[in-house]
């Protein structure tokens, strides 16, 4: 135990429940069975790591972002596709059963939207079997500062995204809510009645009069290309690809070989890449599909709110607006989807 | 935990972790360019191994790297199956020094190939421009060997100069089945054959685009001269294959880098007809 811990007394939704020393050791009962992550405190900063290992659980500033999202759990930023040696290939070792504690509500959204997009055609194995053994506790939002769901359609828990669901939507009246049969046996020593999830929270909200007009953006985006405002958003861009980094819908990933000083002996490593770099559409020959930056800037928004969008029906862009806080120009999603909506007025709104 | 995850029965095969080969021949086509012949290691999948002409496969060393190559066999030919590859970069040149006896690793196949099923009973007109005549191969002796099932056979092949030339030994038997024209670049005084862009090709032959299926693959610049060419001749887009080269990692739709707007090249194309990709500026270039 650390000193920490005494000093999160307070969560917004559970004050005045006293149910932070209970929540703490319910939580670590977990961590004492299985790898628990947690947002924790780390030189200022929100981090999902191991329940105990650094400073300690933020518990009273859950609704600050964290600055990677979940992905780096179930896709981690580097991981080995298979080890070999001398011609003989050797799988990784077996993931781990894991807990992921504190996820918003735009996370448990983008998690879902991320697992089918890799189970979607053909699977993706190496990332269903992590996320196959993790189990997610999603916690009501209490917004971070520039998040911006209800444009994106986000801004709901859905049936099958969580396994647990601590709601503290009423306040000093706790709710855990079951997802699955495995956050039921994770709740047994939870200090809150259990409750099945039930249609008022998982139903869609009505419908929001700031949402995007999502339906039509795919078409709308694919109308803007080349216009002018991406020429103006390449300007500023650094191409430095933060943006990409801590997305919890950017999963683009580049494979390396690695070898031991026997060459014959080594690992084949998936690493982040990101559609924000230079290289990232260069072919043998030297010549680059995307060599202009506002090309490739095109394109991130592309993937998001055309292929995405055409695909499974919502957004790969939560609205969580770390790209927006992480990015060292400040280029920010709602802007430039205001952009798009404005060039492509005319054609849409006659 | 994840509703969209089977909870019962086998795992998902894991796509990334390749099988191994042998190369059972291998011999210089051009300069930097080397032609493989490979069976699996393992028997049980040179039976099970199908694909379609015009798919890729990814082929990797272990410790340097992998890349997209694609089948150069036709599949009609089930024992063993053929890689042309093209020195271009690390991967490619430790593939060069192979020999036979040695091993390399697959996994796929990837794409979509060329329609040929769709295409029974048309003319064929293969246009080819450098190492793109590869894949086309495959499709060519796909369609020497099913002759009956298609019409006439035309081969267009450009290369930069005439020792450039790919699979050179094999014209004489397409023309058994049909044309095989070709042009070079440049070429020196002995050249017998003809100079120029592949286009002039077209002045050649006489095409009936009604009832004839255009199968393309080069190397991009050649692609806008063509298809110009070909809507002057009258030919339809949907009756137009481009196979498009992309820089690609996964083959199958997961890391985004071979994305031309609304199409993974690796997983819808590489093959893709003109209707299709009609109206993305980026597509062609
Ligand atoms: C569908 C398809 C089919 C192909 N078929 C053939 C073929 O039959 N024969 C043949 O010789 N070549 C073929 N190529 C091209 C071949 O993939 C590249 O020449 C090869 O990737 C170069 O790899 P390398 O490791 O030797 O080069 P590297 O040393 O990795 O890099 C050289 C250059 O290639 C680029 N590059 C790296 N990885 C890839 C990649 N995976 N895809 C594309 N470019 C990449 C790099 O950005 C760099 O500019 C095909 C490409 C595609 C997309
Ligand atoms: S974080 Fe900002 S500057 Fe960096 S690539 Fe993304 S948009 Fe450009
Ligand atoms: S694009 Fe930006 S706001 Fe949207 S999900 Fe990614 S990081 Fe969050
Ligand atoms: S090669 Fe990875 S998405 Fe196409």
């Amino acid at each position: 135990m650390n000193s920490r811990e005494s000093e999160n007394q307070e969560i917004p939704g559970l004050a005045g429940v006293q149910a932070i020393p209970e929540l703490l050791a319910w939580l670590r009962g977990i961590s004492a069975r299985q790898r628990l992550y947690i947002p924790a405190d780390k030189g200022g900063n929100r981090i999902f790591e191991e329940f105990g290992l650094s400073d300690g659980p933020v518990l009273n500033q859950l609704q600050e972002r964290t600055v990677l999202p979940v992905k780096k759990l179930f896709l981690p930023p580097s991981e080995i596709l298979f080890d070999f040696s001398h011609e003989v290939i050797r799988p990784p070792a077996e993931p781990e059963d894991i807990v992921v504690f504190g996820l918003h509500v735009c996370e448990l959204s983008a998690d879902s939207l991320l697992t089918a997009n890799m189970a979607n055609d053909r699977p993706d194995f190496p990332y269903l079997s992590r996320r196959d053994r993790g189990l997610t506790i999603g916690v009501t939002c209490q917004r971070s500062p520039g998040c911006f769901c209800e444009k994106t359609g986000h801004d709901h828990v859905s049936p099958g995204s969580f396994d647990l669901f601590l709601d503290l939507g009423e306040p000093g009246r706790p709710r855990l809510l079951a997802g699955s049969d495995a956050g039921r046996e994770l709740a047994a020593a939870a200090p809150f009645v259990l409750e099945e999830a039930a249609q008022e929270i998982t139903a869609p909200p009505a419908s929001n009069p700031e949402r995007w007009p999502l339906e039509s953006l795919p078409e709308r985006i694919h109308d803007s290309f080349g216009a002018v405002m991406w020429d103006e958003l390449a300007a500023r861009c650094l191409g430095c690809g933060n943006c990409t980094i801590v997305c919890p819908l950017c999963y683009c990933f580049y494979t390396r070989d690695e070898t031991e000083l026997d060459p014959a002996m080594g690992r084949r490593l998936r690493l982040w890449d990101s559609c924000q770099l230079l290289a990232f559409a260069r072919v043998a020959g030297g010549h680059n599909f995307r060599e202009a930056r506002s090309e490739r800037i095109w394109y991130r928004f592309s993937h998001k709110f055309m292929r995405t969008q055409q695909t499974f029906g919502a957004p790969g862009c939560s609205g969580c607006g770390a790209c927006f806080h992480f990015c060292p120009v400040g280029i920010d999603p709602r802007q430039v989807i205001a952009g798009v909506l404005e060039v492509t007025k005319k054609s849409y709104e006659e | 935990m994840s509703e969209m995850l089977p909870r019962d029965g086998a795992p998902p095969l894991d796509e990334y972790v390749p099988s191994q080969a042998r190369v059972l021949e291998t011999r210089e086509l051009a300069p930097g360019i080397r032609h493989f012949i490979l069976e699996f290691v393992d028997p049980g999948l040179n039976k099970a191994f199908s694909f379609c002409s015009g798919q890729f496969l990814q082929v990797s060393l272990l410790g340097i790297g992998e890349a997209p190559i694609s089948i150069c066999s036709p599949p009609t030919k089930s024992d063993t199956f053929e890689l042309c590859v093209r020195e271009a970069g690390n991967l490619t040149r430790a593939l060069h020094r192979l020999r036979p006896g040695d091993t390399l690793w697959v996994r796929g196949p990837y794409g979509q190939g060329f329609p040929l099923a769709e295409m029974a009973g048309r003319d064929l007109v293969f246009v080819g421009g450098g190492i793109g005549l590869a894949p086309l191969r495959s499709a060519i002796d796909c369609a020497v060997c099913l002759n009956e099932e298609f019409g006439e056979l035309t081969v267009l092949y450009g290369a930069r100069n005439p020792e450039n030339l790919l699979f050179t030994d094999e014209y004489d038997s397409w023309r058994q089945q049909g044309r095989v024209e070709v042009i070079v670049d440049e070429a020196p005084p002995e050249w017998q054959g003809r100079t120029g862009m592949i286009t002039a090709l077209f002045d050649v032959v006489e095409l009936k685009p009604a009832n004839t299926s255009v199968l393309i693959c080069g190397p991009p610049v050649m692609f806008s001269f063509v298809l110009g060419r070909l809507k002057e001749l009258g030919f339809e887009d949907k009756d137009i294959f481009i196979s498009l080269e992309r820089h690609m990692r996964c083959g199958v739709g997961k890391c985004e880098h071979c994305v031309v707007e609304s199409f993974y090249t690796c997983r819808q194309g590489p093959v893709l007809s003109i209707d299709q990709i009609r109206g993305i500026s980026s597509a062609l270039r």
